[in-house]
């Protein structure tokens, strides 16, 4: 068994509008540099034990899925390292 | 059947007792508290509550933690299985539909805030046993207190027919449809964000959301 380290974001869908995105957005603006499009993800980083990277990833969707994003409102990345 | 009401309680949930009153001392229900780790209660009971409050403090997401406790796994077979009816107020809601008791998700209010006021609901539907005591298109009032009530569908996704209450003149968190309160596809989940329990007395400015209570009396009883 290895340990693998792990972070998953979870990010709203494009489609859906994010208010704190927008807030922050405006507040950077207010500093006088122009950005577009802010939003907001939530990271959450956790160690796994797996004898693989590929089993390791496994279980990790697994917890994405059924826990961590909701696919109503959600879209997220797996990062994995040893 | 004698209707008998539990009262889920995750920890972070704050108006367990404030519904547990208003069911035993002012609708006259049999009414106890259901623990979050409690097991085999489905045998007991015919009415779930799932009240508001900020379940696990809310933390990843409104009703995200609880929705994988073990109440909520044996719920799925009480809903299935047709054993009565489940309401859940406001973080009831959101837990039901992190859940998929219910279709849709709730996100946080347009404005970012924090909402608690009296707001004015059109009753969508009375096809319910939750709402069978209203009158399609009455108007009513209920308190609604929520940072995360807007409530959205994926696109394409058809809720027309479950729709049970809407939001009337003003929509105060930018839900899609200004829809406040959704049913299942059998009918017996029921899911809003406003607050019933809050509404249930002239003392406190009203007894709209009473008939809601009264209206789950009568079907336990054979009634309607």
């Amino acid at each position: 068994m290895k340990e693998f380290k792990v972070a998953v974001k979870i990010s709203l869908r494009p489609e859906l509008f994010d208010p704190e995105g927008k807030t922050i957005e405006r507040a950077i603006n207010r500093l006088g540099i122009g950005v577009q499009d802010a939003r907001v993800s939530k990271v959450v980083e956790f160690k796994i034990h797996a004898s693989n990277q590929g089993e390791a990833r496994k279980k990790v969707e697994e917890i994405v899925k059924k826990f961590l994003a909701n696919p109503v409102l959600h879209t997220y990345t797996i990062q994995i390292e040893e | 059947m004698k209707p008998r009401a539990g009262i889920f309680v995750f920890p972070g949930t704050n108006c367990d007792y404030d519904t547990l009153y208003v069911l035993r001392e002012v609708v006259g229900i049999d009414s106890d508290f259901i623990f979050h780790t409690e097991r085999g209660w489905s045998e007991k009971y015919n009415f779930v509550i799932l009240p508001g409050g900020f379940s696990y403090g809310d933390y990843l997401r409104p009703g995200a933690i609880a929705k994988i406790s073990p109440v909520i796994e044996e719920l799925r077979e009480f809903v299935e299985k047709e054993k009565g009816l489940v309401l859940g107020i406001c973080n009831g809601f959101q837990v039901l539909t992190e859940a998929g008791f219910l279709k849709g998700a709730l996100i946080r209010n347009d404005n970012l805030k924090f909402i608690c006021k009296n707001v004015e609901l059109e009753v969508v539907s009375n096809s319910t046993p939750f709402t069978s005591l209203y009158e399609e298109g009455q108007v009513v009032t209920m308190p609604i207190a929520h940072s995360d009530g807007k409530f959205i569908v994926p696109e394409g996704e058809s809720i027309d027919d479950l729709v049970v209450f809407r939001y009337h003149g003003e929509n105060p968190n930018g839900s899609f449809e200004a829809i406040a309160g959704i049913t299942n596809e059998k009918r017996n989940v029921l899911g809003l964000m406003p607050h019933p329990e809050r509404r249930s007395e002239e003392i406190l400015g009203g007894v709209d959301g009473r008939y809601m209570f009264e209206a789950v009396k009568s079907y336990l009883y054979g009634l309607v």
